[in-house]
């Protein structure tokens, strides 16, 4: 790849500012909408204020920061939608390991009515993991 | 029809080159690491968002069909830039009296990709969810009225491109008809394992 916007480094800068500004998100929606099991905090407005500060953070150190000259071709289409892909799915994987990590200690509960509908609900009172794991005990049945 | 464009084209693009930092902020607006990236992190929330569950599939519906949109567009820009005969952008049309101040792109001017993804990326998600959809429009427009006024099109380059999404949101309209109960499915599989 020629040229800085061209390079790899490049394309680790990108990579890091969208994975921050997803795990950021994630966070202010785990606070949002108590999603406990995926939350990095017990306490929301941590939860806000991380995310908020992440996001914010990482946008500043990207346009200001990196040497990025927008005068300068950056990415054609295709590579960047990968690239935005690779690192909103590795964000994705890192907010679940690390707060199923972090939350490892909580109490699994079951609403009587839980249903295979409910999807994402769970995680206000399972972490990922617990639940990814109740899922595969259970031949993927729940 | 040609004669209005370049002269809205000149207009707005004659404000720029006079305020740096204006200059500067524009420049980040209209390119496409900020507010394309902006716009898909903001889907990312709404699929997560929702009071309900009935709510949430509708946001998650609209997340689909906003993408699929963007890329539908995407496609039809790239079969347009086959079909019709090259325009040339504003800074090659007229290299002595555009202010440019981006990269000069390579491809035609005619239609204008950004506006084409950017605007479907709002419309798809205004089909399921009117009150997202408009906020998700006004990073759209910014991007428009950017891509102006840095000089790389000209007006009518950015309603071309409104066109094909509005187009393209319609096919996908159409399509998420037909394929409701696989996306249905797809759905309550991402339900299972707790990514819907």
């Amino acid at each position: 790849m020629d040229g800085y916007v061209g390079s790899w480094s490049f394309v680790a800068e990108y990579c890091v500012y969208v994975f921050i500004a997803v795990i950021g998100l994630m966070q202010i929606i785990a606070a949002k909408w108590e999603l406990r099991g995926i939350a990095f905090f017990h306490a929301k407005k941590w939860g806000y204020t991380f995310g908020s500060v992440a996001i914010a953070g990482v946008f500043i150190w990207f346009f200001g920061f990196t040497g990025l000259d927008l005068k300068e071709p950056t990415f054609d289409t295709p590579p960047q939608l990968l690239w935005l892909a690779v690192s909103v799915v590795l964000a994705l994987l890192v907010t679940f390991g690390v707060s199923s990590f972090v939350n490892r200690n909580m109490k699994p509960t079951a609403e009587p009515d839980e249903t295979q509908r409910d999807g994402i609900e769970v995680l206000k009172r399972k972490t990922y993991w617990q639940s990814i794991a109740r899922f595969f005990d259970k031949g993927g049945t729940r | 029809m040609k004669h209005a464009d370049e002269t809205v084209f000149f207009w707005i693009n004659g404000l720029s080159d006079h305020v740096s930092w204006i200059d500067e902020i524009i420049r980040t607006l209209s390119c496409d690491l900020f507010l394309p990236v902006v716009m898909i992190i903001a889907l990312i929330a709404v699929w997560f968002s929702g009071r309900n569950i009935a709510d949430r599939t509708k946001n998650q519906y609209g997340v689909i069909c906003s993408l699929a949109s963007m890329g539908i567009a995407n496609l039809l820009v790239f079969i347009c830039n086959g079909v019709l005969p090259d325009r040339l952008r504003p800074f090659e049309a007229f290299p002595d009296k555009v202010n440019l101040i981006f990269y000069p792109p390579t491809d035609p001017s005619f239609p204008s990709n950004a506006a084409a993804a950017s605007f479907a990326l709002a419309i798809g998600l205004w089909v399921y969810n009117r009150k997202l959809g408009y906020i998700l429009s006004i990073p759209a427009i910014i991007i428009s009225f950017g891509r102006v006024y840095i000089g790389v099109h000209y007006p009518l380059d950015i309603l071309g491109g409104l066109a094909l999404a509005i187009l393209a949101t319609g096919i996908v309209m159409v399509v998420i008809k037909l394929c409701r109960p696989v996306l249905d499915r797809l759905l309550n599989l991402m339900r299972k394992i707790y990514l819907a």
